[in-house]
């Protein structure tokens, strides 16, 4: 059965502006160079990276918010990336988008309601009188008060007009979405809350999601299978289970390390790779294996001069390092010992 | 399809319970009416005394030139015809209770001339300010929709208007055209389209940059309806401000230009010219410079409080 | 011996002309040299507010310190001269703020940035200053420190400029170091480094560290004590094995129980904390908890709950802390030495 949503070696680039006249200098920012994945229907997949690592920019490669400069994107079949005004548009009704910042998302100039009837209006579905009833349902489904229709975003806080923004994103029953980073600019006591809303929403609307976020908790719960990005490339690939307990790239293995476990104890207890300097500069990324600057176990020359593909660790789950070898985790998870002094191989 | 309360009961949050997210979040009751942005604004201008007190006098200015005609001529005297049989006796008097701001040199009442001069002013303020916002906003938004080349051009094409000292390309532009109310208005219009179309460049552009805009794209917007609903109305509120302000500095071009000779021509009071003709009487006949000129200061000045109270109002937009 | 710093009862309210926000509502802890003390809450919890007061940062109109004090080595901070308060700025008391990119001057060099408290405190020449900073740049670990003291803000990247930052808080060598989420806004893999080179200096200078976030894994990483916060009052404080193992009240246990699970295999549905914190100028009449509570009761709104010792060193402003049958509903603590649910 083909997947919902398939991406074939996507590939982003931004020229590095000169001015005006100069701008043809060659010098490209590569934000997304070479990823490949699939999406099935009602699964949720998690994009997951630190700041730069091209997550976000591969979201909006997918609903063409951004074109991409190379690559391939199906949706249901379809060659996204080919279509045009009305297929766009139809292809805009099955994807949808959720943003990052609650505050940003919204026009402030419009009330709920008019936000939310938006998508409505644009595909011209339902009545004036249909689409305020649909706006007064959805806003009890996202758990607004449905009076609340002729208010204005500022008047809520941060964790109320997400909800509107993911209400508006349903409002249209898209098959997919896409959700951009929609509970980090959240308080925690908040986040909980609308992820809870996110996954009830899932089950009752049969939706797919794909998820991007940067932290490694929420991805692990909310999502079936885990992408980690590293600067513009899937270094790791596979059901959430195995990439979180038994991680094969160094990079995965780092990450999961590093995010500090609210358990005082299991903190004191860890091993933990602290990963040396920052994270490259995606204009030029280093040669080779892109990871090979800081990781722990690289080889030279091997490295720093081949890229290393994505390869099968075990069924369903990939990783892109020469010497990647499934670390089994056997106490829990995120957390356990990690311990690099393993030989590679 | 599953309707959740929007509960206030208390539930124990028990682990693995797929408790409502949705009974989760509103416990909270609004009370009172929607409140739109424009209606904080107002809210918030209303507060702003020195701006409430700009608006009130411009209110006042604008009742009193567009009635000038109904009480003006009759209470204090005709602004323009000179009645030659009386004029000498009613020349340069000083203020009276018949003529509250004195006579000048022709013996016509001061205050009927600076009543009409009003209308001068407003006039060239609002209509000269119209012809800058008009223009203003077409290229700036031009610049701002296509950039790239376009952009490049208009900008700096305002770049050369800025190089300009102000006035002396008014007085270049008014020697062209010749001297006249009409030449005043075109004169300031096409000078000031150029601040206008740099503050509605960036701020359409970094309207432009907020994520509801990326957000009606996703959802499938045209670009037409994305710069209709989204951009134009976020992207204007700068221009009100500017426009209001500059209304003030029209009203001093026009007074300078008109000073100067250049503008409304004699008989016709105007606030610049009854200054130019005050300039031989400063010591001996003063009213005839105080009021005109006071005329002058507390109009700018009120239009320039206001602008500054709608800048403060319209500005704490969206986070508190 | 006195502790380092003393903060008693602290009540710093904001005097606004929509009403009197009570941003700091009855706060009170101690530090001890060489100690972390870890305050966490949300937005508008007030540990910022906090922080900015024991710093004395906060203008005097429109906030006032309506009472309680605050005491350095004994000394109490609030009625110093403002004189004698900088010299205690940025030389004994040194804060580190969130956002790297706005908290340093774009249009000064860095080295000139960190070399400006020597110059104030320590009557540096600019030679000396300037040296001393570069060393400083150098122990944050700051690679090819010379030169880089002559970048521009914009040259770091936002983990380089949190250690410049760092690196500026200990140019006097302080006895206490604020920071005030200095890892919100940095990758993970950055914050690993930066809290690691924050425990290192503090091994090295025993110097006290008040470290404020909403991140729980952040404290449970570095901090001895833990202040729990919400609507400006402290509502639980106390050794941080106790608070994360044993808590006290609602809050906290709200808290832990919304974070997504990092042990546990079965993955149900998250355990939020229902409602939205509360307007700090509208604060109920009783405990600023109670509508969110799911174990209130109606004592709860009666009056404000005071923050009272329930164990050793552990206290908690809920009513009902010392209750044993009351903490038992809380079912979901994280066991200590074990795991709860392993492989399934």
């Amino acid at each position: 059965m083909a997947a919902l949503l398939e991406v074939e070696d996507l590939k982003k680039h931004f020229p590095v502006n000169q001015g005006v006249l100069l701008s043809r200098l060659g010098k490209t920012v590569k934000a997304v160079d070479g990823v490949t994945f699939s999406v099935d229907e009602g699964e949720t997949l998690g994009l997951v990276g630190e700041s730069g690592c091209g997550k976000s920019t591969t979201g909006r490669c997918i609903n063409r918010l951004l074109e991409a400069t190379e690559g391939k994107v199906h949706f249901e079949g379809q060659d996204v990336r080919k279509l045009h005004r009305k297929e766009l548009k139809a292809y805009r009704r099955d994807v949808q988008f959720i943003f990052q910042d609650p505050y940003a998302s919204l026009n402030p100039r419009m009330t709920f309601g008019e936000i939310m009837s938006e998508p409505l209006v644009i595909h011209g579905v339902g009545t004036r009188r249909e689409r305020q009833d649909r706006c007064k349902e959805m806003l009890e489904i996202v758990g607004l008060n449905p009076e609340h229709i002729n208010r204005y975003p500022h008047e809520f806080s941060g964790g109320q007009r997400q909800r509107v923004g993911i209400a508006r994103a349903i409002m249209l029953r898209p098959k997919m979405i896409i959700c951009d980073e929609p509970v980090s600019a959240l308080d925690v006591s908040i986040q909980a809350q609308i992820i809870n809303l996110l996954e009830e929403l899932q089950e009752e609307f049969g939706l797919t999601y794909l998820f991007i976020a940067h932290d490694l908790a929420v991805i692990r719960h909310i999502c079936d299978r885990v992408a980690v990005m590293y600067l513009g490339k899937i270094v790791e690939l596979g059901g959430w289970k195995e990439v979180y307990n038994s991680p094969s790239h160094p990079y995965t293995q780092s990450l999961l390390s590093a995010v500090p476990v609210p358990d005082p104890e299991k903190q004191r207890r860890r091993a933990r790779i602290i990963l040396k300097g920052d994270v490259p500069n995606p204009v030029d990324p280093p040669t080779g294996c892109r990871f090979h600057t800081r990781c722990p176990i690289a080889q030279f020359p091997l490295c720093a001069e081949e890229e290393p593909p994505l390869r099968e660790m075990a069924i369903g789950h990939q990783a892109a390092c020469h010497f990647a070898k499934p670390f089994p985790i056997p106490e829990s998870k995120m957390g356990g010992e990690v311990p690099f002094d393993s030989q590679p191989g | 399809m599953r309707k959740k309360q929007p509960t206030g009961e208390q539930v124990a949050p028990v682990s693995g319970d797929a408790t409502g997210a949705a009974a989760v979040a509103s416990t909270e009751v609004l009370t009172g009416p929607a409140r739109s942005l424009r209606a904080d604004a107002i809210r918030r201008l209303k507060k702003n005394k020195l701006a409430v007190a700009g608006l009130v006098w411009i209110i006042i200015v604008i009742l009193v030139a567009i009635t000038a005609d109904l009480w003006a001529p009759y209470w204090l005297g005709d602004p323009v015809a000179i009645d030659s049989t009386t004029a000498a006796e009613r020349m340069l008097l000083s203020p009276s209770v018949d003529h509250p701001f004195g006579t000048d040199k022709l013996g016509r009442d001061v205050a009927s001339r600076v009543v009409y001069g009003a209308r001068v002013s407003l006039l060239v303020g609002v209509v000269a300010v119209a012809i800058a916002v008009a223009i203003g906003l077409l290229m700036g938004a031009l610049a701002a929709y296509y950039g790239g080349i376009w952009d490049a051009i208009i900008m700096r094409t305002a770049d050369v208007f800025f190089a300009f000292p102000y006035i002396l390309f008014a007085i270049v532009l008014i020697a062209l055209l010749g001297p006249g109310l009409q030449n005043v208005f075109i004169a300031i219009g096409v000078l000031g389209w150029p601040s206008i179309a740099r503050v509605f460049r960036s701020s359409i552009l970094s309207v432009k940059e907020n994520e509801y805009v990326d957000a009606a794209r996703a959802m499938g917007s045209s670009t037409r309806r994305i710069l209709l609903r989204h951009i134009m109305p976020n992207a204007v509120a700068p221009i009100i401000v500017y426009a209001t302000m500059s209304i003030g500095g029209a009203i001093l071009t026009e007074a300078a230009l008109s000073f100067l000779g250049m503008g409304v021509q004699p008989p016709d009071p105007s606030w610049g010219n009854m200054l130019d003709d005050a300039r031989s009487f400063m010591l001996t006949a003063p009213w005839l410079m105080i009021y005109p000129g006071i005329a002058i200061l507390t109009t700018v000045l009120a239009f320039v409080l206001l602008g500054d109270g709608l800048r403060d109002a319209l500005d704490v937009k969206m986070k508190e | 011996m006195a502790p380092l710093l003393e903060v008693d009862d602290l009540h710093m309210h904001f005097f606004t002309r929509d009403g009197v926000v009570k941003a700091c509502d009855g706060v009170s802890f101690t530090l001890e040299a060489g100690r972390t003390l870890g305050v966490v809450g949300e937005s508008g919890s007030g540990k910022s507010v906090t922080a900015m007061t024991v710093m004395r940062l906060i203008p005097e109109p429109p906030g006032k310190v309506v009472s309680g004090d605050i005491r350095f080595k004994g000394e109490s901070i609030l009625s110093m001269s403002e004189k004698d308060q900088r010299k205690l700025r940025g030389n004994r008391i040194a804060m580190i703020f969130q956002d790297p990119m706005t908290s340093l001057n774009p249009v000064f060099r860095i080295g000139q940035q960190i070399a400006e408290p020597l110059r104030l405190h320590k009557d540096m020449s600019r030679t000396e200053a300037w040296a001393a900073a570069v060393e400083l740049l150098d122990r944050v670990g700051i690679p090819q420190a010379e030169e880089r003291a002559r970048n521009y803000p914009h040259e770091f990247s936002g983990g380089m400029r949190q250690r410049a930052m760092i690196a500026m808080a200990l140019a006097c060598g302080p006895d206490i170091l604020i920071a005030d989420e200095p890892t919100t806004a940095l990758d993970v893999t950055i914050q690993a480094q930066i809290l690691e080179l924050m425990q290192e200096i503090q091994q090295r200078t025993e110097s006290a560290i008040i470290m404020i976030t909403h991140d729980l894994g952040v404290v449970a990483d570095m901090a001895d004590h833990i202040m729990v916060m919400y609507a400006g009052k402290a509502v639980e404080y106390g050794p941080a094995d106790e608070v994360f193992y044993n808590p006290l009240h609602p809050y906290t246990w709200g808290l832990l129980e919304s974070l997504p699970r990092h042990d546990v295999d079965d993955k149900g549905a998250l355990c939020p904390i229902k409602g939205q914190p509360p307007s700090l100028i509208n604060l109920p009449p009783g405990c600023a908890f109670s509508p969110r509570c799911a174990y209130a009761k109606p004592e709860c709104d009666k009056k404000v709950p005071p923050l009272v010792e329930i164990d050793n060193g552990h206290l908690s402003a809920c009513l009902f802390a010392g209750d044993i049958d009351f903490i038992c509903q809380y079912e979901n603590r994280v066991k200590r030495g074990e795991d709860s649910g392993g492989d399934v």
